[in-house]
């Protein structure tokens, strides 16, 4: 009897142990697909905006800022921080079941000094969030081909996903992702340039 | 009988000997009765041309002694072929020959299209002198011009052979570069709108004069791209038309892009800020569950030796 009992328990450990293999590879593959569906998308992106100009465009009394849609997904700006050579397209609509193919908006506007993005913690989108220097520059370009561009004021960090944490800030643009190996937030805060 | 035989040995290399010089003057001359071919690939600094509609004339035919004569309707022509020493002279017989097919509308010879590679292959053809027709080739980056030539079939060769297979590259001889205009949709209607429409009807002008009308969509990025010359000096412009009525339209440029910008009537409301919806981490939970599995893995293995021992 006593002998039925060790396979059981060897056989339910390996089982565990593959299955934990299995979602942490499932995951990799996962992150794998959104950075090659993020890179199509930035590529597109970059081949469709107009040359880069600098100040607001016209219709800036309305904040909502201007989305083009690309693969049935609306895009509200692409996100660069050209010291970490990041390049990264912005959904307009905030949906967690998406960020893996690319980061998005949580809240906000460029034009009214409210932007928010949120991404996902890992080395092909917000990874940096962890890492990034004070005064790093980041530039964000709208659809329009109109760039705001802010430096880095600091990190924060906080241990609870409070809506109002991100967005109720008075930093000009935050940039967020939750730790991928724990539960922190961490938000890079950022001033106009 | 002896001598006899010796003597006609003697007369058989003689003959052989004097004969010899004859047969590899023989030899020089090229076969006006073998069929050759031309082979010709249209590239440009690796660029292929596919789709260009080759023309290729016969303009002279090649007789038994190796000599090239006109043929009709070319030969009603006073343009002399003989004795052509330089690049110069085939390039002003080559402009004067297309002078007369374009004025008497002579049809070509042969025609053949390009391939994907920029190749195209006339096969089985006679013996003679072919003029391959000017090609202009158009893509997004500008215009392209290769040469007009003429080509001996067979190609005499340094050697005093003749090349019956001919391969060729035309030269591209003219490049004049194209600009390109864009026009692209976007939507000012906070996430998404349900009036907006599924596509939209741009209308491109050139100095005030309608030159196309475009329906963007999802399928093409909500985007048109048109090229033009580089030398062109109109003012392009662009309208959208219909614009749906929940909409109002306003119009940027930004040097030779178009941004056409749809924004909803009625402001959307301010959005609430959303729940961020991630507050679920999984890797606690499969270190958890790995360590426990490495655990168990562990107990069983211990297990199994005491009871073993």
């Amino acid at each position: 009897m006593k002998k039925r009992k060790f396979p059981v328990a060897l056989a339910l450990g390996a089982a565990l142990v593959f299955l934990s293999f299995a979602i942490m590879a499932a995951q990799q593959i996962r992150v794998w697909i959104g950075n090659q569906n993020c890179k199509e998308t930035t590529a597109r992106m970059e081949s469709l905006l107009p040359e880069r100009s600098h100040g607001l465009p016209e219709g800036y009394s309305n904040p909502n800022m201007p989305t083009l849609e690309i693969d049935g997904v609306n895009y509200v700006a692409l996100v660069e921080i050209p010291a970490l050579g990041v390049r990264l397209p912005v959904a307009d609509t905030w949906d967690t079941g998406r960020l893996y193919d690319s980061p998005a908006r949580f809240y906000g506007s460029a034009y009214n000094h409210t932007l928010v993005i949120g991404g996902e913690d890992n080395a092909n989108q917000f990874g940096f969030c962890d890492t990034v220097d004070q005064g790093v520059t980041v530039i964000v370009t709208d659809m329009t081909g109109t760039q705001f561009t802010y430096r880095v004021a600091y990190v924060e960090r906080s241990n609870t996903a409070e809506s109002q944490w991100l967005a109720g800030s008075d930093y000009d643009l935050t940039l967020f992702c939750r730790g991928a190996f724990s539960t922190e937030y961490i938000a890079v805060r950022c001033e106009f340039a | 009988m002896r001598k006899q035989l010796t003597a006609f040995l003697c007369l058989a290399v003689l003959c052989a000997i004097l004969l010899c010089p004859l047969g590899a003057q023989a030899a020089a001359l090229p076969d006006p009765h073998r069929e050759a071919s031309l082979a010709l690939q249209y590239q440009k600094d690796g660029q292929a041309f596919p789709g260009l509609s080759i023309e290729i004339y016969r303009v002279a035919e090649l007789r038994d002694n190796g000599a090239y004569f006109l043929i009709q309707p070319f030969a009603s022509y006073p343009v002399n072929i003989d004795n052509v020493d330089s690049q110069e002279r085939w390039k002003h017989i080559s402009t004067t020959l297309n002078a007369y097919i374009v004025a008497d509308g002579i049809s070509p010879y042969r025609k053949g299209s390009t391939d994907g590679e920029g190749k195209v292959f006339f096969g089985q053809l006679e013996p003679g002198l072919y003029l391959v027709q000017e090609v202009i080739a158009e893509n997004n980056g500008g215009t392209y011009v290769f040469n007009r030539f003429m080509v001996y079939l067979p190609t005499p060769l340094a050697d005093g052979s003749y090349e019956y297979d001919v391969e060729a590259n035309p030269k591209c001889v003219g490049y004049t570069p194209k600009k390109e205009y864009r026009v692209t949709k976007l939507w000012q209607d906070g996430e998404g709108h349900p009036d907006r429409p599924g596509e939209v009807t741009v209308d491109v002008y050139k100095d005030g004069v309608l030159q196309e009308s475009k329906v963007l969509n999802a399928s093409n990025d909500w985007t048109y791209t048109w090229y033009v010359s580089e030398e062109d000096t109109g003012v392009w412009t662009v309208v959208e038309r219909d614009v749906h009525q929940a909409y109002t339209v306003s119009i940027l440029q930004n040097g030779n892009a178009f941004t056409i910008i749809n924004t909803l009537k009625s402001d959307p409301e301010p959005p609430d800020v959303p729940p961020t919806g991630d507050s679920f981490n999984p890797f606690p939970y499969v270190m958890t569950m790995c360590l426990s599995g490495s655990l168990l893995m562990i107990l069983g293995v211990y297990r199994r030796r005491q009871c073993d021992v």
